[in-house]
């Protein structure tokens, strides 16, 4: 070879003449290579299932429960085996998945990958401080405050002068209503870039919102206070006129009126209890009328209690009762009882008396929260029946 | 004055620390009587001594020494004569950068100090420009300033801070301060403004409310007070407020942090400044605009209820007066002032004179 390569003229047969020496000293090699069959490849009729599960080639990623190809197996470690990486590499490793899945959207699984990189312990605060901050926004994107404040804060702490992490953090705090942590964050923003606009909306948009909330508070407990006296006021009413209820314990004068004792219990008469008027002077009643003959009942929301009993069936019988084909149900040709369910026994009312008045009565008793009369036509059979019926005292325990 | 001299030589930085202590403490003795004062600030070594010893290691002596200054600035003469001596001496010694600093400095336990000394500073008018100076050299240093004072618990040695107030207050004398502190950038007004209802100092409280005054008192600023932010309003009304119920249209009216005010809801204490709230108001009355928009804002409503307590509690008949001089504008109707700007009204001396002595006439039979 020597003499070969000392010849500096080549003429062009010697160089063909060369060229097909070294052809065939190549065939001569190949030839005496080992002959083997070819047996590492694809069966050719399942060519395609091998192809879908070789990671070059594969069109969607292994689902938990697969198997795995080997190759695919391999690429795993090299990324994740921690004996493979170093814990910044491991971490940032994750951090690239995580960033991956944040571009396409798909926020639980970035926060599993950076949550797997900050498990990888690595002791680089600028790396764990990225991952808590990415995290931070994985988790404002699927609205989970709490967390994304959380890790915005450890973010921070870590790295004390990232921006970023302290612009979420703000943001957090404002969809928290926490209206003093909000507002910190973006004065520290300002005071690093005093023109940083998005700080400055944030702050005015916080102040306006705790502002909101505060008198939102203050209107609330105003008009509950006003509740409150008004309740008060009109139980001071009833104990003063010592008008006494069905539903009542035997607790005598010193029993307390509750909310739920003035409850109208008939359905028609629900949203109106009994209640003091405009002037504060008058308690307005509502009032169930029962007819014994019709086994049914009338119901008036909001009786006076100066209005008398022959004012209210004036009102009763305006228009005549659909079933009273004799016409008995007038005024002047109808009686008022009341019953007094502790004696078992039945009142007449003089009708030219006032409501209070006849509240005032030794029997009376408010039953279901309501007023409760029966009507009956005047000297009649029903009447009499009314009367005579058979009623037991109410028992007491 | 021979022995002010002699204590000038213990009051050396490479002195004794026992010397320097009771050299200083005798010198700020002295400094609490006006001979003893008048003596020292004719002895501009005596001075420099003290300006040298605000920086010593020792807490005590650099205490004292700043509490010398506090008593030397004290008066318009004074203050002067510290404040040109600093500057003419070699070294120069930059009062105003070092007060600056300490205050600033989370750590200093001189922070309250030197706050005092210089809030005597600023309030000499003359001294005011230099002063705004010196402040406005490093742009960060009012802001730093105003986040000191607004950050109740920014110094971490206890001190307060509450005398920034009235160094804020003296700075907006002039229009030059009252554009550096409004000036939208920093929004520095917006941070001092709260503290006009601030319970615990009345230091703090009457210096915001004379930076109330101060900024009210200049025409200019009318609009900044009266946009939709109501900021400054607010700052006025708030102490004038008190838990009296307003009904639901009366309420809305209002600006919302004064909306729905509760029962526990107090009134400012002090007369004097409850004067001073009431005369940024009058002030506020003098434009057309500016009436409508406090009468927009319900300011007549709360007037109502103030002279109702004022006349019962507070019983101050100088308030009572400054009260219903802002009531009297509000009520007319705009046809009948006729007038776009009262300040423009001219009136001749006599009759200045003359309604001078009916209003003190008039304050006597306010109470009975």
């Amino acid at each position: 070879m020597d003499e070969l390569a000392a010849q500096r003229n080549w003429t062009d047969e010697e160089r063909l003449e060369l060229a097909a020496k070294l052809d065939a000293e190549l065939d001569a090699f190949i030839d005496g290579l080992e002959k083997k069959r070819y047996e590492e490849g694809w069966p050719e009729d399942r060519w395609q299932e091998e192809m879908d599960k070789h990671p070059f080639f594969m069109k969607r990623a292994p689902q938990p429960g697969d198997d795995v190809h080997p190759m695919f197996e391999g690429l795993q470690k090299l990324k994740y085996d921690p004996e493979e990486n170093t814990r910044d590499e491991l971490a940032l490793n994750y951090k690239e998945d995580g960033n991956f899945y944040m571009k396409h959207k798909k926020f639980r699984m970035a926060v599993c990958s950076f949550t797997e990189g900050i498990k990888s312990k690595t002791e680089n605060p600028d790396v764990l401080a990225v991952l808590y901050n990415n995290r931070s926004a994985a988790h404002y994107f699927i609205k989970n405050y709490r967390s994304a404040l959380s890790d915005a804060q450890r973010a921070l702490f870590f790295k004390p002068d990232y921006t970023k992490a302290r612009w979420r953090a703000a943001q957090c705090a404002h969809e928290l209503d926490k209206f003093d942590l909000c507002s910190q964050m973006c004065e520290e923003l300002l005071e690093v870039d005093v023109d940083h606009k998005e700080a400055k909306t944030l702050l005015h948009k916080n102040k306006m919102k705790k502002l909101e909330t505060e008198r939102n508070q203050r209107k609330e407990a105003a008009e509950a206070k006003r509740r409150l006296s008004r309740y008060h006021r009109l139980r001071d009413a009833i104990e003063q006129r010592e008008i006494k209820f069905d539903d009542q314990k035997a607790g005598g004068k010193n029993a307390t009126i509750s909310e739920e004792l003035l409850r109208p219990k008939f359905l028609p008469l629900e949203d109106h209890p009994v209640h003091l008027d405009e002037d504060g002077t008058t308690l307005v009643w509502p009032a169930a009328f029962s007819y014994p003959e019709f086994l049914f009942s009338d119901f008036q929301q909001q009786l006076p209690e100066t209005a008398t009993m022959q004012d209210c069936l004036a009102t009763l019988f305006a228009e005549p009762l659909p079933c009273d084909k004799t016409n008995s149900y007038r005024p002047g040709n109808v009686h008022v009882y009341y019953e007094n369910r502790k004696v078992g026994c039945v009142h007449k009312i003089v009708v030219e008396k006032q409501l209070n008045e006849i509240v005032a009565e030794k029997g009376f008793f408010v039953s279901g929260g309501a007023l409760l009369f029966y009507v009956v036509p005047k000297d009649s059979r029903v009447e009499q029946e009314f009367i005579h019926q058979q009623r037991r005292p109410m028992v007491y325990s | 004055m021979d022995t002010v001299k002699e204590l000038v030589q213990f009051m050396q930085p490479n002195q004794r620390l026992d010397l320097k202590a009771v050299a200083l403490t005798h010198v700020l003795g002295l400094t609490g009587s006006a001979e003893g004062k008048s003596a020292i600030l004719s002895l501009d070594e005596m001075l420099m001594a003290i300006f040298g010893l605000t920086y010593d290691e020792n807490p005590t002596v650099a205490k004292d020494a700043v509490l010398s200054l506090i008593n030397l600035t004290a008066e318009e003469e004074g203050a002067v004569q510290v404040f040109r001596l600093a500057k003419q001496v070699q070294p120069t010694f930059p009062i105003v950068d070092v007060a600056a600093k300490a205050i600033a400095d989370e750590q200093s336990v001189l922070a309250d100090p030197w706050s005092m000394v210089l809030s005597n500073l600023t309030r000499v008018e003359s001294l005011v420009h230099e002063i705004l100076d010196i402040l406005e050299r490093g742009d960060q240093t009012l802001p730093r300033l105003a986040k000191a004072f607004a950050q109740l618990d920014y110094n971490k040695k206890k001190c307060k801070l509450h005398y920034l107030a009235p160094v804020f207050c003296n700075l907006m004398q002039v229009p030059r301060g009252r554009e550096l502190c409004c000036h939208n950038r920093y929004k520095l007004l917006e941070k001092l403004l709260p503290f006009a209802s601030f319970e615990g100092s009345v230091v703090r409280r009457g210096g915001t409310i004379g930076i109330l005054k101060n900024v009210c008192f200049d025409a200019v600023y009318h609009d900044v007070i009266l946009n939709e932010q109501d900021s400054i309003l607010v700052a006025i009304l708030q102490p004038l407020c008190g838990p009296e119920e307003f009904s639901d249209e009366d309420n809305d009216k209002l600006p919302i942090e004064l909306q729905y005010l509760p029962e526990s809801k107090t009134r400012e204490e002090d007369p004097d400044l409850r004067k001073m709230l009431l005369e940024c108001l009058l002030q506020l009355c003098s434009t057309r605009r500016s009436r409508e928009i406090l009468r927009a804002k319900g300011t007549y409503e709360i007037l109502r209820e103030f002279h109702k307590w004022e006349a019962k509690v507070g019983r101050d008949s100088d308030c009572l007066l400054a009260c219903e001089n802002v009531v009297d504008i509000l009520i007319k109707k705009e046809e009948e002032i006729g007038l776009d700007n009262y300040k423009t009204v001219e009136v001749p001396a006599d009759q200045a004179e003359k309604f001078v002595q009916e209003d003190a006439e008039y304050v006597k039979t306010l109470l009975d």
